[in-house]
């Protein structure tokens, strides 16, 4: 009598409300996904005193400047042409094997110089086909010395920018009168 | 009475289970449905080589209204045979916005009906200034030259996007 009541009471799971619910919540997360973005950033602000409330230059203050330039060279046991990056301390050119011996150099130059002038302000002056990686490479190095404030010098007079370089040429001068 | 009507109908005694295939049917064509109609393409974000840097902070885009600039890689050199392809040279020296290439032309007047003289992002204590951020996202070989011209137009008082920031990448990827 008691097997038999056993058998009876045998409770069946019905699947079908969790399988429902499943595929809403995936439905749900599907839509609703968004990927990270596995990046960094350097935040940076432009000068807001432009036009009427423009500051007056400041002269007292003590600049350091790294200039980055382009030359063209030969690879080593071919003819093809390669671009290399030459960098400048002031006027002074820093030569090294390696890029990172290069940076390590101008690391120590800068930090020595913000050691003395602790208001010191950093200068990235890229000449035209700079690659970006390197500009992004003295920021860094000027943010490792501790300098509060860093400018870019001028404006981009690169003519092998193909996109609408007419039209750039002609915005350049617009936007050197309005500085 | 019930089974009297079930043997009427010729169904077998016993339990009634229910048909699920319909019901998974439907199912699976609702996700089907959603996936197609879903944009999974980050259009924002193109493919680059982005420059390494450790001063940067974690990007977590919690700024719905950012703007992204994505500049691509510029044409590979011939003293660099390996990574001349075509494809490659089809994609370089691009400015694209939300997957579309721009032209610097094309930039600024996106930039101007985005910037300080769209009400929504008017900055509420200077008035003068936009409160949106815009992310450059530049391939570390690319010229510095495209960014320092995006610059140019940021600063432009039309405009006036003064919150910038530069991608970069969590490690070396080169060098």
């Amino acid at each position: 009598m008691a097997k038999k009541s056993a058998v009876e009471e045998e409770v069946k799971m019905d699947m079908t409300p969790m399988i429902d619910v499943t595929f809403q919540l995936l439905i749900f997360f599907i839509i609703t996904l968004k990927f990270k973005l596995l990046e960094k950033k350097l935040n940076s602000y432009l000068p807001t005193d432009f036009g009427t409330n423009a500051s007056p230059e400041i002269i007292e203050k003590a600049f350091v400047t790294i200039t980055m330039r382009q030359k063209r060279g030969t690879v080593p046991g071919g003819n093809l042409i390669e671009q290399k990056t030459e960098f400048l301390f002031g006027n002074e050119k820093i030569r090294g094997d390696t890029t990172a011996e290069i940076y390590s150099k101008i690391l120590q130059k800068i930090s020595a110089f913000r050691a003395k002038q602790e208001d010191a302000i950093g200068k990235i002056e890229a000449k035209p086909g700079v690659p970006h990686k390197h500009v992004v490479s003295i920021l860094d190095l000027f943010h490792k010395a501790k300098y509060g404030t860093i400018t870019f010098v001028g404006l981009t007079t690169n003519k092998n920018i193909s996109a609408g370089r007419t039209w750039w040429n002609k915005i350049r001068k617009k936007l050197a009168s309005t500085e | 009475m019930g089974k009297k009507k079930n043997r009427e109908l010729n169904i077998p005694e016993g339990d009634i289970e229910m048909d699920m295939t319909p019901m998974i049917d439907i199912v699976f064509q609702m996700i089907m449905f959603f996936i197609i109609i879903t944009d999974f393409s980050q259009d924002d974000i193109a493919l680059l080589d982005l420059p390494w840097s450790t001063a940067g902070e974690e990007d977590k885009g919690e700024e719905e209204s950012r703007i992204i600039i994505n500049v691509t890689a510029p044409v590979p050199t011939k003293a660099d045979p390996k990574k001349w392809d075509k494809k490659l040279k089809s994609r370089a020296n691009k400015i694209l916005v939300r997957g579309k290439e721009k032209d610097f032309a094309g930039l600024y007047k996106y930039l101007e009906a985005a910037g300080v003289n769209n009400p929504r992002y008017r900055d509420k204590e200077r008035p003068n200034l936009s409160n949106r951020s815009l992310l450059i996202r530049c391939d570390g070989s690319q010229a510095f030259d495209y960014v320092k011209a995006i610059l140019q137009i940021c600063a432009n008082p039309k405009i006036a996007i003064y919150k910038i920031e530069i991608a970069t990448a969590e490690k070396a990827t080169d060098e």
